[in-house]
């Protein structure tokens, strides 16, 4: 280590030499000379938020077409949905309780509830839990449209 | 897109060890009337229909409630009580809905 009275003219200035660790070649080219990391908390957020700005028209730029293509996915199985809803509402007014005990009624009366709320409450879980991810979204809007087909209202319109 | 990002910077909040025990019990619970409804069809329609019986339909509708229990349960680790909740809540109604549909489905199947 050189001691701060030694002139020692060629060693490197420790500040250059925290700049330098802290750049990636070929920052400049692409318009981020700054020093990757910054010194003070303080400025940190502002700088990372100035730095990622570029890289945030590149992402926008990538994440366009999955946006649309989610949002295309979750208005058609939307529709589908809507419709299942509806099917299912008709559904259980096509079924009785098959006993007439007082909790088998009651049992009954829940379940036929949630049959009718199955469709919409698998949509939002859906759409909660794969935001950004519009494979896994398609995957389980299927998913659902082949579990909740509402076959009671289908069988009656078959006949 | 912030939704995400700020989802994946704030992370799921894992819920408690009680709280995961009671949703499971209390959820276990709700699961027992479609598993109970398709186990008395499953003994109970053969006695009716005879040779005739659609067993895959009735085997499948036994195994639905603990296969969508189970799967709510899975999926559910690591997430909030919320989605947890949510996750055994959408497989309680998918259940029933699947419940219903076999019991519509057995006479139809009888020909």
């Amino acid at each position: 280590m050189a001691r701060p009275t030694d002139p020692a003219p060629e060693a490197p200035d420790p500040d250059d030499a925290d700049d330098a660790a802290l750049r990636w070649a070929g920052d400049e080219e692409q318009g981020r000379a700054r020093p990757r990391l910054a010194a003070s908390g303080g400025d940190e957020s502002v700088l990372s938020s100035l730095e990622g700005a570029g890289d945030d028209e590149d992402d926008d730029e990538q994440r366009a077409p999955r946006d649309v293509a989610g949002a295309t996915a979750a208005i058609l199985f939307g529709i589908a949905y809507l419709a299942l809803t509806v099917g299912w509402i008709y559904s259980v007014q096509l079924m009785s309780a098959p006993s007439t005990n007082v909790v088998a009624e009651v049992v009954w009366q829940f379940g036929e509830f949630t049959a009718m709320v199955a469709a919409p409450l698998w949509f939002a879980a859906v759409m909660a839990l794969t935001r950004g991810r519009v494979g896994r979204r398609v995957i389980w809007f299927a998913i659902g449209l082949a579990v909740l087909v509402p076959w009671p209202v289908i069988l009656e319109l078959i006949g | 897109m912030t939704t995400p990002d700020l989802e994946e910077q704030t992370g799921p909040v894992p819920v408690g060890r009680v709280t995961a025990w009671v949703l499971a019990i209390v959820f276990a619970v709700l699961f027992a009337a479609p598993l109970f409804q398709a186990v008395s069809d499953l003994i109970a329609y053969p006695q009716y229909v005879g040779g005739r019986t659609p067993w895959w339909l009735l085997i499948l509708a036994v195994l639905a409630p603990p296969v969508l229990y189970a799967a709510g349960l899975l999926l559910g680790r690591g997430r909030s009580a919320v989605l947890r909740t949510v996750l055994l809540g959408v497989g309680l109604c998918a259940a029933n809905a699947l419940t219903i549909s076999g019991i519509a489905l057995a006479p139809f199947l009888l020909g």
